[in-house]
């Protein structure tokens, strides 16, 4: 199966500071990938790489067998992106918003309305459809995020931190619709630091630490090469802070780790 | 997947655009079309209820800036003309034969045939005011001057026929070439200070909301369109969302229009001029949003976006007041003299002013326009494309820098000192903030270089009251500038923390006194400079001085107050300031600065009052409103205020003076003007304020309504007519033929037929008495007596009364508005007042009338 996300010794620095460090990773085409880190580890620099908004200082990225810099435009009509903080036009309702994104991904009037009217009922954000963006709360964005996201019905779907702000209906169907996407055969990447929602969702886990990789394969992969009953929490924080695990409680103790 | 061609893209981001300008026209904050929504989203904090209930609230919105355009175009065109003059009055001066149009020295030469010398005098006259009547201004009348002087010493031999150089029209075709030129250069000069005023305006007022990005330019980096495309929309978006656009390219038709081009041709540069700019501007905006998104912190972005702003409104504001100020005139005109050929080639000026224009006109120059528009855009996006080579994000993302952290200052506010500290300390951390005041400063120290005598024409020329009122303008520029930045953060502080440590209003209040004192500070000093400068006009600055020095401490209060009632919190980041709030000091502001230029002592006694008056409703209105904010209610309450009295007069005098035009133009009898004039403004406005009334749960007659009329109304009755039976006599013995028209302004003192003397005096004892007790002790003492002490009310709103009135009829208009805003306090009703006023003005009427036996 080829891969739909191929990184290659990737390195982006802002001025002196390194944010990614020779970052290598691959990832299958379908499916549902975890991408886990440490605040600052790098997560988000990784998105913004892949979509084309950051050039590499060194190294490439390939979406599909694209550079996502190159041809950035190729690639962003097969991702659909959903960032951590939405921003729109505030002086735009949802309903336009929603038009607006469709026309700009070239789809039709009739399909557009079709899918943002069911994705919206889906969401509970039919209601705020004439209410102009700029009122929305800030779930209210991220549910509108992810309808425009979705819109295209993309290859490969990158959500940067998706539940947070969301209500447990929301995130409910956020993780129905990833599960959707991924079983119509589309990949969806997403970052968290939410180990459960990880654990339940996702085929496959990478863990970003210090702007490098320090983990990358399924879960049970991972349990292999760790301890075979760890948790997903004690893997992370096995890889991303080695020296402090060792006052962390063993897998024997598992039960009384506090969550 | 297929995916849209850069056509398609490019259609819909112009669509995007207008349906950003349609749907901010519609107040989008108060659009909510859906309740629950409404309730999950932010509480939106507003005062300005009347401009989302009414709908002649939000009409008046929308219009008032449509007006202020037109305004500003009128200014401009007035700016041309006055150049034009000055070139011509210098022409005039240094001339042995004064340069006359054909037909004109036709019609001078037979008025030059008439016999009788007054007779002969006054045909001159005439043909001298058709030519140079037009401009009512200081040079217009030194023009008509000179023309006079000229043909009583010489008579025709001093005047010469000229015929007008094609292809130029109006007076640019009479002035010989090299006037010609100079004044094309000032011209030029106007167009480029025009262009950078629309420009750093429309740079300073990106995103509305200094310090944060542009989000939409990383949002629609997400989207599989070519940078190129999404630039060159970009650049479409923006360049729709400047509606400096009309103001440019109509001020550049007149212009054309006026030196001489065919109406069409004057139209098709006029837009392509207005195009260019805007497109300049948006170029520019583009550029810099991309930089400083890439490279530049928040404070640097917010400094550089402040900055640019306020030098757009200073060089605005300097084009306004070189229109109004000869002195200014006359400097502008000789800086743009000494501009080199090639410094008018840019796209503001678009050639006017270089020898190019003078030579090529109506050989295609008009070209000019739409190619520096296309190069301009085109520019625009490889600069843009460049600067994203990298990706949208460079340097570092530094978006995210410190942002200003309130210190426990806030605990000691209550005290003066405290707040000084605070105001410097939001002059470190908040650089918008320091970049306005600095630029402003920096604006004024301009103005003061261009009045200096270095570099205009001699001192004789200058006049004083010119710098007196361009310094009473400009500390009031800086006030309201300062007021806008600090209340903008302010509002936002207080409202996000809703703990303030005392009322918003008070601590509003201690915040414009310290920028009051501030600005008084900086006049004194700017005044002391002019009389140091000028030791012989010296006298005329001091008597100003006291009056400017007052009217600027004032005007700080009056200003912050109503800046702060009008502001809107959009939402936790956003405050705007609704303009139509500052219609009440503006109309304050020109008329202190009429006051300054005239230094008539009477005058600056009225405006003195007015103030007072106004400083005081405000302050209620304050108390009223602002203490809502703070308060988790849904709608804040409606409170009748001393503001809607003032109001309700000004509304009143405005519209009796556009009647009395209205009228004067059908050529309506004298008297018929004034009565019909005053029934239809008192008509309009009453209905108006009883509609606020009935609206604000205000009634007029509240207060102990069981208290005894007979006693009070004997006194005030007898009070009012001993002081008119004193005043009218004394005016009858001193001043026999001009009296009556100085206590009654604005009445036609001679009425001729019975009816018209019947209406004169229908509306002068039965209508104004009815009306001004209405307005005054109705609505002004009523509403002012909520928050302020008896005494306090009936002296301030007695004031307010006496000072609308003549001078001479002071003594009697004083004790009458003190007598009966007692009578309405004592007796808690509304008639009694009525009562007495009719019996003043007909005993005034009366006593005028009577024939003296003697």
């Amino acid at each position: 199966m080829q891969n739909i996300l191929e990184i290659n010794q990737l390195v982006k620095r802002y001025g002196s500071f390194t944010a990614l460090a020779g970052l290598s990773l691959s990832v299958p085409a379908g499916g549902i990938f975890a991408l886990l880190g440490p605040n600052g580890a790098g997560k988000t620099t990784l998105i913004k790489l892949l979509m084309g908004m950051l050039q590499p200082s060194s190294g490439s990225i390939r979406v599909a067998g694209l550079d996502a810099f190159n041809d950035s435009v190729a690639v962003k009509a097969l991702v659909g992106y959903l960032p951590d903080e939405p921003a729109f036009y505030d002086f735009m309702r949802g309903r336009e918003l929603i038009r607006f994104v469709g026309e700009m991904h070239g789809l039709d009037r009739a399909t557009i309305d079709a899918r943002g009217r069911q994705l919206a009922d889906r969401l509970n954000l039919s209601d705020a459809m004439e209410e102009f963006a700029e009122n929305y709360s800030r779930g209210m964005k991220k549910k509108l995020g992810l309808i425009l996201a979705l819109l295209h019905q993309p290859q490969l779907l990158v959500l940067d931190e998706p539940t947070n702000g969301l209500d447990p209906h929301g995130t409910q169907v956020l993780h129905e619709l990833m599960r959707e996407t991924a079983a119509a055969g589309s990949t969806v990447v997403f970052s968290t630091h939410l180990l459960d929602q990880a654990e339940r969702l996702c085929d496959r886990v990478a863990v970003v630490s210090h702007g490098r990789l320090a983990a990358e394969g399924t879960l049970a992969e991972m349990r292999n090469r760790f301890g075979a009953d760890a948790s997903l929490e004690q893997l992370f924080f096995l890889l991303t802070e080695p020296a402090k695990t060792d006052a962390l409680p063993t897998a024997a103790g598992q039960e009384s780790v506090p969550s | 997947m297929k995916r849209p061609s850069s056509l398609a893209v490019l259609w819909l981001f112009a669509r995007t655009a207008l349906r950003r300008f349609s749907n901010r026209s519609q107040n989008m904050k108060f659009g909510k079309q859906n309740q629950d929504a409404a309730v999950e989203g932010p509480r939106t904090a507003t005062l300005n209820r009347g401009l989302q209930t009414s709908r002649l609230g939000r009409m008046i919105a929308k219009v008032l800036p449509t007006m202020m355009v037109f305004g500003g175009i009128l200014i401009c065109s007035a700016f041309i003309m006055s150049v034009v003059d000055l070139y011509r009055l210098q022409e005039m001066r240094a001339a042995t034969k004064l340069p006359l149009w054909p037909e004109q020295f036709k019609s001078l030469t037979a008025a030059a045939q008439i016999e009788n010398t007054e007779q002969r005098q006054a045909a001159a006259d005439d043909v001298f005011k058709q030519l140079l009547g037009t401009e009512t201004g200081l040079i217009g009348s030194q023009s008509l001057t000179l023309a006079k002087q000229r043909f009583a010493d010489a008579g025709l031999a001093g005047f010469q026929a000229v015929e007008p150089q094609q292809p130029w029209r109006g007076e640019l075709a009479v002035l010989s070439p090299e006037s010609r030129t100079q004044a094309l250069k000032s011209i030029g000069l106007f167009m480029l200070l025009l262009g950078v005023a629309a420009t750093g305006m429309a740079l300073g007022l990106m995103n509305g909301n200094l310090g944060n990005n542009d989000s939409s330019l990383g949002w629609l980096f997400q989207f599989p369109v070519s940078r190129s495309t999404l630039f060159l929309s970009k650049l479409i978006e923006y360049t729709l969302d400047t509606p400096m656009l009309v103001f440019v390219a109509a001020l550049n038709g007149i212009f054309l229009y006026l030196v001489g081009s065919p109406f069409w041709l004057a139209l098709a540069v006029s837009l392509a001029f207005g195009v260019t700019v805007a497109v300049t501007s948006a170029a520019l905006r583009l550029s810099t949003e991309i930089v400083l998104l890439q490279k530049i912190n928040r404070k640097t972005r917010a400094l550089v976006v402040a900055t640019s702003f306020t030098v757009g409104n200073m060089a605005g504001i300097f084009v306004l007041a070189a229109a109004n100020s000869l002195t200014l005139l006359q400097s502008f005109t000789n800086v743009a003299g000494r501009m080199p050929d090639y410094a008018f080639l840019n796209p503001f000026s678009l050639g006017f002013g270089s020898s190019l224009i003078d030579r090529g006109m109506g050989s295609g120059w008009w070209l000019i326009a739409p190619v520096m528009a296309v190069g301009l855009s085109m520019a625009a996006i490889a600069l843009a494309v460049n600067l994203t080579r990298y990706g949208l994000l460079t340097a570092s993302e530094s978006g995210r820098s410190d942002r200003p952290v309130k210190s426990s200052l806030l605990d000691r506010a209550t005290r003066f000192s405290g707040v000084v500290r605070k105001e410097l300390l939001q002059l470190t951390r908040q650089p918008e903030y320091l970049g306005n005041t600095v630029g402003a400063m920096l604006g004024l120290m301009v103005m003061l270089y261009m009045l200096l005598p270095s570099w205009s024409i001699n001192l004789a020329t200058q006049d004083v009251s010119a710098v007196c009122v361009s310094v009473f303008v400009a500390s009031v520029y800086v006030i309201f500038a300062a007021g806008q930045r600090s209340l903008a953060s302010e509002m936002k502080t207080l409202w996000l923390l809703q703990c303030q440590p005392r009322s918003l209003a008070e601590s509003i209040r201690s915040k414009s006194r310290v920028w009051g004192v501030v600005s008084v500070i900086m006049a004194s000093a700017l005044l002391i400079a002019v009389m140091i400068r000028r030791p012989s006009e010296a006298g005329d600055v001091l008597m100003r001085l006291p009056f400017i020095l007052i009217a600027i401490w004032m005007l700080s209060e009056v200003l912050f107050g109503m800046l702060a009632l009008s502001a809107t919190l959009m939402s936790e980041r956003t405050v705007t300031f609704r303009r139509s709030a500052m219609l009440l000091p503006l109309l304050t502001t020109s008329g202190v600065s009429t006051a300054i230029a005239t230094a008539d002592l009477w005058q600056q006694v009225v405006m003195f009052v007015m103030l007072l008056v106004l400083r005081a409703a405000v302050w209620q209105q304050q108390q009223f409103e602002l203490a809502w904010l703070s308060e988790p209610v849904e709608v804040p309450p409606k409170r009748l205020s001393a503001i809607h009295g003032i109001g309700a007069y000004f509304g009143f005098s405005t519209l009796q003076g556009l009647f009395t035009g209205v009228l004067k133009k059908l050529d309506v009898d004298e008297s018929l003007q004034f009565s019909g004039a005053y029934v239809g403004a008192a008509l309009i406005v009453g209905l108006i304020s009883w509609r606020w009334m009935r609206s604000h749960q205000f009634r007029l007659f509240q207060t102990a309504p069981t208290a005894p009329v007979a006693r009070p109304l004997a006194i005030a009755i007898g009070a009012t007519c001993s002081v008119a039976l004193i005043l009218v006599g004394a005016l009858r013995h001193f001043l026999p033929e001009r009296g009556g028209s100085l206590v009654f302004a604005g009445t036609p003192s001679a009425p001729n037929a019975l009816g018209s003397w019947l209406a004169i005096t229908a509306v002068v004892v039965l209508l104004a008495p009815l009306f001004e007790e209405w307005i005054f002790r109705g609505l002004l003492f009523q509403s002012l007596r909520r928050s302020y002490s008896a005494w306090s009310s009936i002296v301030l709103s007695a004031i307010f009364f006496a000072a609308i009135h003549p001078l001479l009829s002071l003594p009697g208009v004083l004790t009458l508005g003190l007598a009966n805003a007692w009578i309405v306090e004592r007796t808690g009703r509304l008639w009694p007042a009525i009562v007495v006023h009719i019996i003043y003005n007909a005993t005034v009427v009366a006593l005028w009338n009577v024939p003296l036996s003697a």
